[in-house]
């Protein structure tokens, strides 16, 4: 009877038993602030590169020396993304009305990025943004 | 007097004592990180704007420049854009008029001059504390040539 009591109320290995309940709670937070940095990452690069395909665009109008097309665009943009493959990446380049001085041009950008967080299996999130431009040559 | 000193669930007291605080100032963080947004979003637009009177032939097109400025935020809200010409007789030194003469430049170097502002809502707000902010952000761009 003692030695059972003694067992019962002993408090050896207590910081172990700890460890082991909150190491998964732990390692979740962790791998999160992993993928949400990645993500993060990827939605300031799909900034900058909406802006730098704007900033393009509106600098080579059909009329200018060199004309720009959607294709161009999106390459350019496309040199600032950092997704795994170019399937995750979505450059839209719309005129309005048309590819001419004085119409806007919006160069929207979006990647979609893989993120494994541990017990909630494979998601997938999707950041970007858009850059809206006065074409002026 | 056994229930007087016990200390067992100090910690949740201690815990609801610093849950009230603690919640005001994650509410302040979003409300002001919002606002940060906001801001860059401004910067962003006047930047836009400046960008287009620097170009040769548009620096008198005031109007060109607000709309420049205001098409490139479509996310702030009430967004309003003021348009100038600005001349100095040094880089970046102070206004003067356009028709004056500088020692050593002669004519004054030209200057466009965008300003956005935006009254930005909080998120959040409590009665007592304003929850709109005017943000303002101006940008310069010195005009490299006419034509």
């Amino acid at each position: 009877m003692s030695r059972i009591s003694a067992c019962i109320h002993d408090e050896e290995g207590g910081a172990l038993i700890e460890t082991a309940v909150v190491l998964p709670a732990f390692l979740l937070l962790l791998f999160g602030f992993f993928c949400y940095a990645i993500v993060l990452q990827g939605y300031a690069a799909a900034t900058f590169a909406s802006w730098a395909g704007a900033r393009y665009a509106s600098v080579s109008s059909s009329t200018s020396l060199s004309p720009c097309t959607s294709a161009k665009v999106s390459a350019l943009a496309a040199n600032y993304l950092y997704a795994v493959s170019t399937t995750n990446e979505t450059i839209l380049t719309t005129w309005l009305p048309a590819n001419t001085i004085g119409s806007t041009v919006n160069v929207s950008v979006k990647v979609k990025y893989a993120v494994q967080i541990p017990f909630f299996g494979q998601t997938s999130i999707s950041v970007g943004n858009s850059a809206v431009r006065v074409i002026v040559r | 007097m056994k229930l007087l000193s016990s200390e067992s669930g100090n910690a949740l007291v201690e815990f609801a004592l610093i849950l009230p605080i603690f919640t005001f100032i994650v509410l302040g963080v979003v409300n002001y990180s919002l606002r940060i947004q906001s801001g860059t979003q401004l910067a962003e637009a006047a930047n836009a704007g400046a960008a287009f009177g620097s170009i040769p032939g548009n620096l008198a097109n005031i109007n060109g420049m607000k709309n420049a400025a205001t098409a490139a935020a479509p996310g702030v809200a009430g967004l309003t854009a003021v348009a100038s010409q600005v001349w100095t007789c040094t880089p970046g030194g102070s206004a003067v008029a356009s028709s004056s003469t500088c020692s050593g430049y002669g004519t004054p170097i030209q200057y466009v001059e965008v300003t956005t502002s935006a009254s930005v809502p909080a998120l959040f707000s409590w009665p007592g504390l304003s929850s709109t902010l005017t943000l303002t952000e101006t940008v310069y761009f010195r005009v490299p040539w006419t034509i």
